[in-house]
């Protein structure tokens, strides 16, 4: 009986090492297919089931990224891991922090407690930062239950790592999965500018 | 499908159209092969700028650049690293371009910063790192603060061009730790390099 020789396992392993890379590259640089959990982004996105479509090639690194925008960025504090938040801010705007003591978690969660001063504190001190060049303020849409800017500060450009085009809801107790909803900016860029909003101090007469 | 060297063999092997688009297929479905390994496992890269002299890049003419080889394997792996690792990562300031400086401190130490950083001390958050470069001007975590480990793009552990230097990157440079972090001895990370 003919057995299949070394140059069929080889052959077969070049093609599939092939194959295997050339969508390692089409996921990392053009498009991913992710899911994502959790309650900082309701309603945006559901709690457990929510499928989004990551557009990678327009907006890696944080290029073309506006204000409004869902984004996918790796966690700053901790290693493989990715959150999914709102663009608040881009380099050159001022945002105000606001000093609500952040909502307990799980209880026991040792969890990232960066604080935007050198001590680490469980309360977010009010403060105006502006945004320095080369990053973004992140903000999850559920505010109460949402690690984010407020905690970690403004996070570089570099860390994003796609923008979320379109979600699709398939539940835990579905049959089929929802028609994909597009996911888009709530917020419409406006021109006003801060000298706009301070008082002017010509107007009185 | 026949290898390109047995094609080569075959009597009646032209070069035609057909022949030569299909080797051109050939060899382009192995371009994402070469782009893995060159983004997650190891490429070449040259140094430019002077931070992190005289440990790289010790002329001071733009002409004579060091080149290196850079590790990509385990590079977002925090527990991969020791002090004194020279690092290359993304710029806080500008995501289209890389910076090379070396780790000084790790997560939770205390770290005495220097001039232009507004703090005097400062506690690097979990998975953050204070990189600074071995040159005292370099633009380094004393402008932009701790880096996450989501920036590091790849370690740079061999020197391979100028010849008289080739060889390992050395692991002391810049700022000695000793005086960078306070309370050393007390850091769950290695101490020294």
């Amino acid at each position: 009986m003919a057995t299949r020789g070394f140059r069929y396992y080889t052959t077969s392993a070049s093609k599939f090492i092939r194959v295997v890379a050339a969508i390692h590259l089409l996921h990392t640089y053009v498009f991913e297919f992710a899911i994502t959990g959790g309650l900082s982004m309701l309603p945006t996105l559901h709690t457990v089931g929510d499928h989004v479509f990551l557009d990678k090639y327009n907006h890696r690194l944080g290029r073309n990224i506006k204000v409004g925008d869902v984004v996918v960025i790796s966690k700053p504090t901790e290693e493989h891991t990715r959150i999914c938040k709102r663009v608040a801010a881009v380099p050159g705007d001022i945002v105000y922090c606001d000093a609500m003591p952040k909502a307990p978690m799980r209880p026991g969660l040792s969890d990232d407690l960066v604080g935007l001063s050198s001590s680490m504190t469980n309360v977010r001190t009010g403060k105006y930062i502006k945004i320095p060049e080369g990053h973004i303020w992140i903000l999850g849409d559920n505010a109460m239950a949402s690690l984010d800017s407020r905690e970690y500060g403004p996070v570089p450009k570099a860390l994003v790592v796609g923008k979320v085009l379109w979600a699709e809801y398939w539940g835990p107790f579905d049959w089929l999965p929802n028609w994909p909803r597009k996911v888009g900016s709530n917020i419409e860029a406006t021109d006003l500018k801060v000298a706009d909003l301070l008082p002017s101090s010509h107007s009185r007469t | 499908m026949s290898s390109i060297a047995s094609r080569f063999r075959l009597r009646n092997a032209r070069a035609t159209f057909s022949y030569t688009s299909k080797t051109l297929l050939i060899g382009l479905s192995w371009v994402p092969v070469i782009a893995y390994v060159a983004n997650h496992v190891v490429w070449i890269g040259v140094i430019d700028g002077s931070s992190m002299t005289p440990t790289l890049n010790p002329e001071s003419n733009g002409l004579a650049k060091d080149v290196a080889l850079l590790w990509k394997l385990n590079a977002k792996s925090y527990s991969s690293y020791k002090r004194g690792d020279v690092i290359v990562l993304r710029n806080p300031r500008d995501p289209e371009s890389t910076v090379v400086k070396r780790i000084i401190a790790f997560e939770g130490e205390e770290v005495r910063t220097r001039f232009p950083y507004p703090e005097s001390r400062v506690i690097i958050p979990p998975r953050h790192f204070w990189v600074e470069g071995d040159n005292i001007h370099s633009i380094d975590s004393n402008t932009y603060g701790p880096i996450p480990i989501g920036l590091v793009t790849a370690r740079v552990q061999t020197i391979v061009f100028p010849m008289n230097r080739w060889g390992s990157v050395p692991k002391v440079g810049g700022r000695d730790p000793r005086s960078a972090v306070v309370g050393l001895s007390n850091s769950s990370y290695t101490k020294s390099t």
